[in-house]
C-alpha cells in the first residue's frame, strides 16, 4: 500500500500523485495524520462512490447537472464552501477508460500565462453560490486555488478572463488512466481536475472520493 | 455563515465594487462607475479597520448589541450595525495616513447626492471634470 503522507507531499510539490491503494487504508493512513475527512456538499458523506450520470440523473447543483456524461471543466472540489478541501483522494477498484484530466499552474503555464491574467486570477471578482452563505472571492487566494464553473459566476472582466484562461488549460492539461487498484492524491489548492468525456462502454465506472482538511498540518 | 465584520470579506466585496467602476466597459457611464467607487471606498476603510479590530466598526449600542457580536461574545440572529461611513473615514484619517477623511466624505455625499437627491451631485460633476483635465 502507498503511503498516503508521502503522496500528499509529492501532490503538493507536482499537483497531484499516484500510487497503490484501497479505501480502508486510506482513511486509516489519514486518521494516524491527523486529517479530517470533509464532505463537500451539505448532507453529503465524506467518502462518496462516484458513477457517470446523465444531466437528468444527477445531483441539481453538481458539475454533472449541466455536462452529464460529456467532458467536463477544470475545477477544485467544494470551491462553494469557505475553506475548501485541501486534498482529495480517488480510489478506483476496477480499470477504467474514462481518464481524469489534471493541471497545474506548472512553470510552463506560469510563462506562457499573459501578465494581465497572472492580475486577474488575484483580483478578479467571482460571486461563490451557496445559498445563504454565498460569498465573493477571487480564484487565487494565497498559493490557494479555488474554481469551479457551476458555483462561480464572473463579476467582472478580470474574473471572464480567468474563466477563458481556465477553459483554454483544457487542452493542455494531463490524462491519468485508470488502473485497478490505484489511488490519486489531487493537491486540491494547487491543481485543478475534471472527468473526460465517459467513454463508450464506461458507464459502469466507479470512482471512491475521499476529501480531506489538513488544516495545520498542510 | 461570514460574519458582517470579517475583513477578508468585506476586502473582497471592495474588490467586487472596485472591478465595476474600473472595467473597461464602453456601457457604463462615468455616473455609474462613480458610484460603484465611492461604495467601494468606505468597504475599504471598513475592512482596513476590521483587519485590526471589528469593534472599530461595531456601532456603539447602550445594550452593547453590536461590539457583543464585534467580540464573538454573542451570536445567531441579532443583527450586525456599523458606523457610520463619516465615522469610518474619520477613524481611517487617524489610523492610516495619509488617508484623507474629507476627501472621502467628498466621495461619500456626492454619491448620496447621486442617490437621493434630484441632481446628478455637483461633486460627482466636478469629479468628472476632473477627470477629463487630467485626460
Amino acid at each position: 500500500m502507498a503511503d498516503l503522507e508521502a503522496l500528499a507531499a509529492a501532490a503538493r510539490a507536482k499537483g497531484w500523485a499516484t500510487g497503490p491503494g484501497d479505501v480502508e487504508s486510506i482513511r486509516k493512513q489519514a486518521a494516524s495524520l491527523g486529517w479530517a475527512e470533509a464532505a463537500p456538499r451539505r448532507g453529503d458523506t465524506a467518502v462518496s462512490v462516484l458513477h457517470p450520470v446523465t444531466e437528468s440523473a444527477a445531483h441539481p447543483n453538481s458539475l454533472s447537472a449541466v455536462y452529464g456524461l460529456g467532458q467536463q471543466p477544470l475545477h477544485t472540489d467544494g470551491a462553494h464552501l469557505q475553506v475548501p478541501p485541501d486534498v482529495l483522494v480517488f480510489i478506483c477498484d476496477r480499470p477504467s477508460a474514462t481518464s481524469t484530466r489534471l493541471w497545474r499552474p506548472d512553470v510552463l503555464a506560469r510563462r506562457r500565462r499573459p501578465l494581465s491574467t497572472t492580475s486577474a486570477l488575484s483580483h478578479g471578482m467571482f460571486l461563490v453560490r451557496n445559498g445563504r452563505d454565498s460569498f465573493y472571492a477571487p480564484v487565487l487566494s494565497g498559493s490557494g486555488y479555488r474554481y469551479e464553473p457551476g458555483c462561480m459566476t464572473p463579476c467582472d472582466a478580470r474574473a471572464r478572463e480567468v474563466q477563458e484562461y481556465f477553459e483554454q488549460q483544457l487542452s493542455r492539461a494531463s490524462a491519468h488512466v485508470w488502473s485497478a487498484g490505484q489511488v490519486l492524491v489531487v493537491d486540491n489548492r494547487r491543481a485543478l481536475h475534471a472527468q473526460s468525456a465517459v467513454a463508450e462502454g464506461d458507464l459502469e465506472r466507479e470512482l471512491t472520493r475521499i476529501a480531506f482538511r489538513i488544516g495545520a498540518g498542510r | 455563515m461570514i460574519a458582517p465584520y470579517d475583513h477578508e470579506a468585506l476586502w473582497s466585496k471592495a474588490k467586487v465594487f472596485l472591478n465595476r467602476a474600473m472595467d473597461p466597459d464602453p456601457g457604463r457611464s462615468f455616473d455609474e462607475q462613480a458610484l460603484w467607487a465611492s461604495a467601494a471606498l468606505e468597504l475599504l476603510g471598513k475592512a482596513a479597520l476590521a483587519r485590526v479590530s471589528p469593534l472599530l466598526i461595531a456601532e456603539p449600542t447602550e445594550e452593547g448589541v453590536n461590539i457583543l457580536i464585534a467580540t464573538g461574545l454573542i451570536e445567531g440572529t441579532a443583527k450586525f450595525t456599523s458606523v457610520s461611513a463619516s465615522t469610518i473615514f474619520k477613524r481611517c484619517q487617524r489610523a492610516f495616513r495619509p488617508f484623507s477623511a474629507a476627501d472621502a466624505l467628498k466621495f461619500a455625499e456626492a454619491r448620496n447626492e447621486y442617490l437621493h437627491g434630484v441632481q446628478r451631485g455637483r461633486n460627482l460633476s466636478s469629479m468628472q471634470e476632473h477627470r477629463k483635465s487630467r485626460g
